[in-house]
């Protein structure tokens, strides 16, 4: 079913590849939906919404200023303190705040529960480039109930303003006010375990391993860094799997305005959060997405804690991993093959530059 | 006609100009390194000569043609049966940048037309062979016999430069790609996931099996199996002639005789009989696959480890930038082909050549015998050519038998005292030091190869490098000598000083392979890589410390073996 005529509201499985003005992370839940990998339901409020709010909402004047200001780096935090107060301070646009409650209502419907809270994160455009990861640059509310959920869309849009935001696009030559951002709502998954998973060993850069980084609760600490996770490492051919347990002395839960941590007793700590059974769901996951996108993968994931296996083995997000190049023995575009493998034979085999040594 | 019995005199050395010499070969060099992979046990004077004369010449051809910067081949000398090398580093600096721009142009062929001019060299070999094969020595004249002589030095000669040629190319780029994938990727070839990448080829030794095999499913058809149960070809082969079923099978087993039956059950040697000459090594090969009723399922693996290489060659090129995958993977193309390179030159140059070498010394041994020259063909081995050269037009006017005494009474001298593993002035260290700084492709992949790490928490009874990866126990077989191959049980543990191709057909049905010496490239590692089995490489000691009967563990993974029981 449509959420919307007016392409404000889409949801998830409404995103195959290629649909515009959803962003990044949008699109790559769409994308997982249509290959069958499975993630929390839930909508995306379009780049069109954050346009059509953007245009009636007296914000003009503020960005005209901001993009005038490259290099300033002074006002140009001034400036988007008073973009991101304008934000929040201004209503939504009563179609889109009909269109969200009505998609509210079809999540409730979805979820069986009344009681239903989601999982609000901000899908840019820029967002996920490769080469360029600019994860965590824009902000992520969970445990968002019906009714704080406009005000986190609201938010969401406030933070394409926040000064790392606009730092970062000043620093990488973006355009600093016309840009434009979606909103991914999803429900709250009740997280038993979350973390992170790569389908290549990102420090040796061994294509041939799935790395799983794990904790109770949700992703957050493990993203975070704050505590060192269980490790599980799949050997993508024979499927072996060596298990490294972390040092989880506390865990993120759901808290007020997103997470908060809690210290975890020691019986928890010494017990590895995730069954061999889902570390391999997990990694099966991770090589049908990479053998997809034809290239190795970072995602983020989560086990509930009241699905049945394998369906409480949900993915979160799924991005590039930023790819490790040749150093000095990188190619330029348009040279011969042989010629390059030439000048790396000599330089590296047969001292070239290494001749010092000899 | 009248012989004369006085004695030829005795030469005091054996491979004229390059038996070792201290005084003069240590100012040359101050390390010499023993061949231990080819001259263990010590050859005859005649294979000696072969090899040293032309070995020798093909490595000095093979880096010249190619125009290595930092190295000009290697130097041989003869001491006791054993071949010792020393490696020709160049060190002016000036001198490695000359080089360098030739070989920028002298490589290119290497990267960008590998399979034509491998098939180009393996079609000249044969040329070569089938016009030495057209010659029958016993009906050939003295003179005739001479200039089949100097045919097969000629071939010899030119086997040696293409497989040096070769060999020097393909070990440069195997070894290029182990240093970028230890940088980009963490991994090196002591690791699974490296092999991964390179697995999965089929070649020529590989067919000969698939072909034995096929023969073993044609006798059991033809009701031949009692006939094929037991003994030597000598039993076997009279025994099938005496039906026509058996005649029809012999037809066959004769036709890929005659055309891959051309090995040595020594590579580098040729003093025991070729397959032509003897098939009981084939016999025993078709008899084993007769045993199994199962399919020959090296093709179902190597289909299996070609796609796996597949995936993990996409894999690899997918963490690269665009523009850098396209060399990358040209020289990933490359490096793949080592493996069966490595396997397959052995079959279409060394074997081959040797296997010729052996028909035309024999040929000319029973015209010697026949004139009283000599008292056997095989005598033979024991001179070297120019003696041959001296005495082959009028072989009734030379007695040559003292000379062969004293040859045969040194050799055997030489097979019961070790030759020392290193000559010279130099420790060990500070000889592979040298070969390290001379970045000679072969010596660091052959010769030196990786040294096993000892790791006294694992207290293994047995530390090697990895040649396979994976686990395996079994019952220790410890074989020595090829013609003992027999005695390989399914599900053993091969243990052995080092394998050639003619081993090939038991690593169908062992369950791990422990070898004395060699690298990632030598013929077991290669081989137990195509089976997917363990194979623990360079434990040294092996053959010494495992005896037949031992049940053992192999970790070829982490290049381990222990001991689990006595028999």
């Amino acid at each position: 079913m449509a959420a919307a005529g007016s392409g404000q509201l889409r949801w998830l499985e409404e995103c195959p590849k290629g649909t515009g003005g959803i962003g990044g992370k949008a699109a790559g839940l769409g994308e997982m939906l249509a290959l069958g990998l499975r993630v929390p339901t839930g909508f995306v409020v379009t780049e069109a919404a954050y346009d059509a709010f953007r245009a009636c909402s007296g914000l003009e004047a503020h960005l005209r200023e901001l993009a005038a200001l490259h290099g300033d780096r002074q006002w140009m935090s001034t400036v988007a303190a008073t973009l991101r107060e304008h934000i929040e301070a201004t209503p939504l646009p009563a179609l889109l705040v009909h269109e969200i409650s009505r998609a509210c209502d079809e999540l409730e419907r979805r979820c069986g529960v009344e009681e239903f809270t989601v999982a609000v994160r901000s899908s840019a455009s820029a967002e996920d480039l490769p080469g360029a990861s600019f994860a965590g640059q824009q902000d992520t509310y969970l445990g968002v109930s019906r009714d704080g959920l406009v005000d986190a869309v609201r938010r969401c849009w406030a933070s394409l303003f926040s000064e790392r935001a606009v730092a970062y696009r000043a620093q990488m030559g973006f355009p600093l006010a016309d840009v434009s951002i979606a909103v991914v709502v999803q429900k709250l998954v009740s997280a038993r375990a979350s973390g992170v998973m790569f389908t290549m060993n990102p420090v040796t850069g061994n294509p041939f391993e799935v790395i799983i980084e794990a904790n109770w609760g949700l992703g957050e600490s493990v993203v975070a860094g704050t505590v060192v996770p269980d490790r599980f490492v799949v050997s993508k051919h024979d499927c072996t799997l060596q298990r490294q347990l972390g040092e989880k002395t506390q865990a993120a839960v759901v808290g007020p305005g997103g997470h908060r941590m809690i210290d975890l007793p020691p019986e928890r700590q010494r017990e590895f959060c995730l069954t061999d059974a889902e570390v391999f769901e997990l990694a099966r996951l991770g090589r049908l997405m990479e053998q997809h996108y034809g290239e190795p993968r970072d995602v983020e994931w989560t086990a509930d804690s009241e699905l049945p296996f394998p369906e409480n083995v949900l993915l979160l997000q799924v991005r590039p991993v930023t790819t490790t190049g040749l150093g000095e023995w990188h190619c330029e575009q348009g040279k011969n093959a042989t010629d390059h493998i030439l000048d790396v034979l000599i330089g590296k085999r047969f001292g070239g530059r290494g001749r010092a040594e000899a | 006609m009248s012989v004369t019995t006085q004695g030829e005199p005795v030469g005091s050395g054996v491979v004229a100009g390059f038996d070792f010499e201290e005084e003069r070969d240590l100012k040359e060099s101050p390390y010499w390194f023993l061949d231990a992979t080819h001259s263990v046990p010590p050859w005859t004077p005649m294979f000696g000569w072969f090899w040293t004369h032309f070995c020798r010449h093909g490595m000095q051809y093979g880096a010249e043609a190619l125009s290595l910067p930092t190295v000009r081949g290697w130097d041989w000398r003869f001491r006791d049966g054993g071949g010792y090398l020393t490696v020709q580093a160049v060190s002016d600096p000036a001198e490695i940048r000359r080089r360098e721009e030739r070989f920028r142009v002298a490589f290119r062929p290497f990267l960008e037309s590998y399979n034509e001019q491998w098939s180009g060299f393996k079609n000249e070999m044969l040329g070569h062979y089938a016009r030495l094969k057209s010659v029958d020595p016993d009906q050939a004249s003295n003179f005739e016999l001479l200039a089949l002589l100097e045919d097969t030095i000629g071939v010899t000669r030119r086997m040696w430069e293409i497989h040096m040629y070769m060999m020097y190319g393909v070990y440069t780029i195997y070894l290029l790609f182990e240093d970028l994938c230890q940088e980009l990727l963490g991994i090196d070839d002591t690791s699974a996931d490296f092999h991964r990448l390179l697995s999965g080829h089929d070649n020529k030794v590989f067919e000969v099996d698939r072909s034995l095999w096929q023969l073993a499913k044609d006798a059991r058809e033809l009701g031949l199996g009692d006939a094929l149960a037991g003994g030597d070809a000598a039993q076997t082969l009279p025994a099938l002639e005496a039906s026509d079923a058996g005649r029809q099978w012999l037809g066959r087993f004769r036709a890929l005789l005659d055309e891959d039956g051309w090995r040595l059950q020594r590579m580098a040697e040729i003093n025991l009989p070729t397959w032509v000459e003897d098939p009981t090594p084939a016999l025993q090969i078709v008899r084993r696959f007769l045993g199994s009723t199962a399919d020959f399922d090296l093709d179902d693996k190597r289909e299996e480890l070609a796609r796996e290489r597949r995936e993990a060659q996409q894999a690899v090129l997918a963490r690269l930038r665009p523009e850098d995958r396209e060399w990358f993977g040209t020289l990933m193309g490359v490096a793949e082909r080592a493996g069966s390179f490595s396997e397959e030159h052995n079959h279409y140059l060394d074997l081959y050549t040797h296997a010729m070498i052996r028909r035309t010394v024999l040929g000319i041994g029973r015209r010697l015998a026949a004139a009283g020259t000599i008292d056997e063909a095989e005598d033979t081995f024991f001179l070297v050519p120019d003696e041959l050269r001296r005495v082959t037009g009028t072989p009734e006017f030379h007695r040559l038998q003292p000379l062969v005494e004293e040859r045969r009474a040194e050799w055997q001298s030489w097979q019961h005292k070790e030759n020392p593993p290193l000559l010279g002035t130099l420790s060990l260290e500070e000889a592979i030091g040298r070969l390290v700084v001379s970045k000679d492709p072969i010596a660091l992949k052959v010769v030196v190869g990786a040294m096993p790490k000892v790791d006294p928490a694992v207290n293994a009874d047995l530390y090697g490098v990895c040649g396979s990866p994976g686990v395996a126990e079994g019952t220790a077989r410890v074989i020595l000598d090829e013609s003992r191959l027999g005695d390989v049980q399914p599900g053993d543990i091969l243990v052995a000083a080092t394998t050639s191709p003619s081993w090939t057909a038991v690593f169908a049905f062992v369950s791990g392979v422990v070898v004395d010496r060699g690298a990632s490239l030598s013929h077991a590692a290669v081989v137990g890589r195509e089976y997917a089995i363990p194979v623990v490489m360079n434990v040294f000691e092996g053959t010494k410390k495992l005896r037949s009967g031992q049940r053992v563990r192999v970790d070829g993974t982490n290049g381990h073996v222990f001991i689990l029981s006595e028999e």
